[in-house]
């Protein structure tokens, strides 16, 4: 029971997916045949990395090639991806942070993830001050940013990082849709933000800072009671 | 021999006990041995493996699993999700593989402690060289992916079945992967007998030199082969063997691991299957 992919096949299994297992050659790779994710390339070939299904996908005038494991893949932060993160301890340079969705996707295990004052947002970056901006049990919006570019960056300044930095991740939220989304105040309710930089307790009416994120909601609900 | 610290939490097993297989039938061993010489006992030729059994997706807890049956030996294997690893200072490209190796205390004729002995310890360092070049280690940078295989029951092959279970349940876990694993194990006696995928037995007569002192080959090779890379990650050979004897037998190993591959290979398919159909069936619902 093999399977296999010739060139011409490819487009004949577009529709009805090929089950393949890691190291299962799929397709030639050639300038209208990419390897996409879940596959690799050798020798000229395409090859797969994962038990599961091989998919075509047209794009820009050529097909790439993909496996989707029929199992959940576990999916590991990658420079650039959304996280969604939980703030554990604030000091004025640092917070770190455990990384608890990648996406929409909710991870088994946690990572551990490092926010620097710098990366909290992209102007008056010398005004920060991170306990105006993070407390601890804040949920945030975050992005990956590349380990190497930090490093290189760090390097160039001439800062020694201490050891224990370099191998969590590092995130950022300079940008207004990235910061603080679910926030509790003292009293132990979640507060409502209401401007880029405070948020109010309901109970309580105390303002608190925080960097607040501004949340793209993804559907616009249709209010039925106004349209009857 | 110096003393394990006891785990009082324990239930330990009497300190003086005596195998159970010495209250079976009595058979002398030397007869054993003589029968071993002439032909196999289950009546296996020499270049064929025992049958095979292998399922994926058997434990729960674990991201991946497998398991492993050849006759009496049996494998069962865990992958876990990737992890931090504790107390690392410096940031590596490539992700690790944490691999351990285990015999459960009740899989031999002499009971194992519960905690890994050196032989257990050297099989779980060939377990991870065997399957680190099969991982597309540099999708997971500064992470360790974790790797348990538990002997349930240890009748001779014990590691090369570890090793298929292994790359099974690497594959089951979605861990990508240049290759599947898989090993085969051959002992050689030194009247140049070749057992392939020998048995616990078998396995002891490879080692007896009684009644020879010419210098031939004997011992056991275990070879982990990736068999759409058509390369090995990994042999393993103990004993003392000839260069010829060597390359024939790694041949023989290389072409019997073809069988092996295409047992998984049919496994993992069939579990894609599944899983495929069940979706469908949850959509339709």
């Amino acid at each position: 029971m093999i399977f296999c992919l010739t060139k011409s096949s490819v487009f004949i299994m577009g529709s009805s997916n090929l089950s393949c297992v890691p190291g299962q050659r799929l397709c030639l790779a050639d300038d209208t045949h990419i390897s996409g994710c879940g596959t690799y390339e050798r020798q000229g070939y395409i090859y797969s990395t994962l038990a599961g299904e091989a998919r075509v996908v047209e794009k820009d005038k050529s097909y790439v090639v993909e496996v989707h494991s029929s199992n959940e893949q576990s999916i590991v932060p990658t420079p650039g991806d959304i996280v969604t993160a939980m703030v554990m301890m604030v000091n004025p340079r640092f917070c770190k942070c455990m990384i608890k969705c990648i996406g929409d996707v909710v991870l088994t295990r946690p990572y551990r993830a490092i926010l620097r004052r710098e990366d909290v947002r992209a102007f008056e970056k010398d005004l920060i001050e991170m306990y105006q901006c993070f407390r601890p049990a804040d949920i945030i919006l975050a992005r990956v940013v590349s380990f190497l570019k930090t490093i290189v960056n760090y390097y160039l300044q001439g800062i020694n990082l201490p050891t224990t930095d370099l191998h969590s991740y590092q995130l950022s939220t300079a940008e207004n849709e990235l910061g603080v989304v679910i926030a509790h105040s003292e009293a132990g309710v979640a507060m409502v933000p209401i401007s880029w930089t405070e948020m109010q307790c309901p109970k309580t009416y105390n303002k608190e800072p925080r960097k607040v994120a501004k949340v793209v909601p993804e559907s616009i609900p249709v209010d039925n009671a106004n349209m009857e | 021999m110096f003393a394990m610290p006891v785990d009082t939490k324990r239930i330990q097993g009497p300190e003086v006990s005596v195998p159970y297989d010495q209250f079976l039938a009595q058979q002398s061993q030397q007869s054993n041995e003589e029968a071993i010489g002439k032909e196999r006992i289950d009546g296996r030729k020499s270049d064929e493996l025992r049958e095979i059994f292998l399922k994926t997706a058997v434990l729960s807890q674990a991201k991946g699993s497998a398991y492993i049956e050849m006759n009496n030996t049996k494998v069962i294997c865990s992958v876990f999700d990737p992890r931090e690893i504790p107390r690392k200072s410096e940031f590596s490209v490539n992700g690790e593989l944490f691999c351990e190796f285990k015999y459960a205390p009740f899989s031999c004729r002499r009971k194992r402690g519960h905690q890994q002995d050196s032989e257990e310890k050297e099989m779980s360092a060939y377990l991870k060289r065997a399957l680190e070049p099969a991982v597309c280690r540099h999708e997971f940078p500064n992470l360790q992916v974790d790797v348990y295989a538990l002997v349930l029951e240890n009748d001779g092959s014990a590691l090369a079945a570890a090793i298929t279970c292994a790359g099974l349940a690497l594959a089951d876990a979605s861990i990508p992967m240049f290759d599947l694993v898989v090993a085969v194990q051959m002992g050689i006696s030194i009247t140049g007998k070749k057992f392939l995928d020998p048995t616990l037995e078998e396995e002891a007569y490879c080692f007896t030199l009684s009644g020879s002192d010419e210098k031939g080959s004997f011992g056991r090779v275990t070879a982990a082969f990736l068999p759409s890379l058509e390369q090995f990650s990994q042999v393993v050979q103990d004993g003392s063997m000839v260069t010829e004897t060597y390359v024939e037998v790694l041949k023989e190993l290389a072409h019997a691991s073809k069988d092996a591959y295409r047992l998984s290979q049919e496994c993992l398919l069939k579990a894609v299957q599944t899983s495929k159909e069940i979706k469908n069936a949850e959509q339709k619902n």
